[in-house]
């Protein structure tokens, strides 16, 4: 007996560019943000909710809903990150439900190729106050080094292997081929994985997601509004968040806020593992989509190397189809942050729009999950179940 | 690029002053008597705030590593190490291995902490214990 809708996503815009040197980070906002809203069949002016992270231009949430002239009487900017946007689909069902918005539009959207972000050259753009920092980049941590050291620790604990990890990738190269933005489409073997340049080992070039411009957004209303448009219906039945810190040094790097984020939502919605049919998992690296999958009980920790392992993230063929638009590794990661873009493709899925060859039959139950932060360190986990109404 | 560049700020410099020293200090709790890194206001098990610097023996255990091929800072030419500890007192602390690296995995083996000097600064690093 599932529970009744939370909200329903209404509008789903990602944009088409992977690199955006002649427009403004408020453009690229401003565009998902139309985008979004003609998906849904709605207007600016039926907004009156704002959701928004650190990447929109300006402070908070002011500038964007000034310069798109909205009359709001909700906003949140909540940050955890990549797993903001996920948050925010939750907190926009939580406000609507309290009777705060009825219209909620979430916004992401950057440039990071234009502005040297795309060469791993600059330091890690964690605020260098942040009470933590210094006691890892003296000693040349970098953000990948940290996931480095969770899949070495993996490998360790589980016997999980590099031609395991880069299944992943594999996968989502298989499904990336028919994503005509994509910033990578062609279909790669484990063996090219394997034989990519080793970055962070046990990292290697190809175990590593893109760098790219562009962004998405969401419109989230109530169930009436939704009934009234004329676009299939996508229910959030369950959300859950959670972050995962080092606890005084004391936490296991290897598992993830997942576990728990997951929990709540699958409680929430009344569902387990194996009612997903489809998955969205942030994929920063190939060992990131792995400890979520794990984590959300897709199968017991530590055996995710088989599971993923001769194909079996690739939709139509495998165990679970994940990340059918090319995930991070291929498609996009605008921002650096991976959220949003879970969220487009599980809702692409539940409505049947995905690229028919990536499509799951009657996909009704969906899960999008997105870790932001750093996996072994600090993160927040986001989970978000979707089915159609 | 750029080198990578400490911050000081109130809570960690008698962290930086016990690796001046040469004997790396810790904060532990005085209730409960936890000792927890990275430095922080409150005692995560009993949100105790009364703290002191404890100096740690200085040995542990390997619990992951990483090995960069790439260059991204300025005083870190690749290939270079960091390395996760977990000290005999408990909590985890990144750092750099230095001397001779284990064959396979470097994880589980022991390892002592040194001071070094690192482009002008001093700070620890672990060596693998006979």
């Amino acid at each position: 007996m599932r529970r009744p809708g939370l909200g329903y996503i209404v509008g789903a815009y990602e944009h088409p560019l992977r690199d955006a040197p002649d427009r403004s980070v408020a453009q690229l906002h401003a565009e998902v943000a139309a985008g979004a809203l003609a998906d849904a069949g709605l207007t600016k002016d039926d907004v009156d909710g704002l959701f928004c992270g650190p990447d929109t231009p300006g402070t908070g949430p002011l500038s964007m809903a000034d310069y798109m002239n909205l009359n709001l009487r909700h906003v949140d900017t909540t940050n955890t990150s990549g797993s903001s946007y996920l948050i925010h689909v939750a907190h926009a069902c939580q406000a609507i439900a309290a009777g705060k918005c009825d219209v909620a539009l979430i916004t992401l959207a950057g440039r990071p190729r234009q502005e040297g972000k795309a060469k791993g050259s600059l330091k890690r753009a964690d605020n260098p106050n942040q009470p933590d920092f210094e006691f890892e980049h003296p000693f040349g941590i970098q953000i990948l080094g940290v996931y480095a050291m969770v899949a070495q620790r993996h490998a360790h604990l589980y016997g999980t292997t590099a031609e395991q990890m880069a299944w992943v990738k594999v996968a989502f190269s298989h499904h990336a081929q028919h994503n005509p933005n994509a910033k990578l489409r062609n279909v790669v073997t484990v063996e090219d994985v394997v034989n990519s340049p080793l970055v962070a080992d046990p990292l290697h070039r190809l175990d590593c997601c893109v760098v790219t411009d562009g962004g998405g957004a969401l419109v989230v209303t109530r169930e009436e509004i939704a009934k009234s448009l004329d676009r299939p219906l996508v229910k959030v039945i369950g959300c859950g968040e959670a972050p995962y810190g080092q606890a005084g040094g004391y936490a296991e790097i290897t598992d993830s806020g997942a576990r728990r984020s997951g929990a709540t939502a699958y409680a929430q919605a009344n569902v387990t593992p194996a009612d997903i049919r489809y998955a969205s998992i942030y994929d920063s690296f190939t060992i990131t989509a792995m400890v979520q999958l794990e984590d959300l009980g897709f199968c017991e920790k530590g055996e995710i190397g088989a599971f993923v392992s001769d194909g079996g993230l690739i939709s139509g063929s495998g165990r679970l189809a994940v990340n059918t638009d090319g995930g991070g590794l291929c498609n996009n990661h605008p921002v650096n942050r991976g959220g949003m873009t879970k969220a487009l493709e599980a809702v692409r899925q539940i409505r049947g729009e995905a690229h028919p060859a990536v499509q799951v039959p009657d996909c009704d139950l969906a899960l999008a999950n997105a870790i932001g932060g750093q996996l072994g360190v600090r993160h927040a986990s986001s989970t978000i179940i979707l089915e159609r109404g | 690029m750029g080198k990578t560049t400490p911050v000081m700020s109130l809570s960690d410099a008698p962290m930086w002053q016990s690796i001046e020293n040469g004997k790396l200090a810790l904060m532990a709790c005085k209730t409960c008597g936890t000792y927890r890194y990275p430095p922080s206001p409150i005692c995560p098990k009993c949100l105790s705030m009364e703290t002191e610097w404890k100096p740690i023996a200085g040995t542990g255990t390997i619990l992951s590593w990483v090995v960069f091929h790439r260059k991204y800072f300025d005083d870190f030419p690749p290939p270079y190490n960091a390395v996760a500890v977990r000290l005999d007192e408990g909590p985890i602390i990144m750092t750099n291995l230095v001397g001779e690296e284990p064959e396979g995995s470097w994880i589980g083996k022991r390892v002592s902490l040194e001071y070094v000097d690192h482009d002008g600064r001093r700070q620890h690093a672990a060596r693998i214990a006979e």
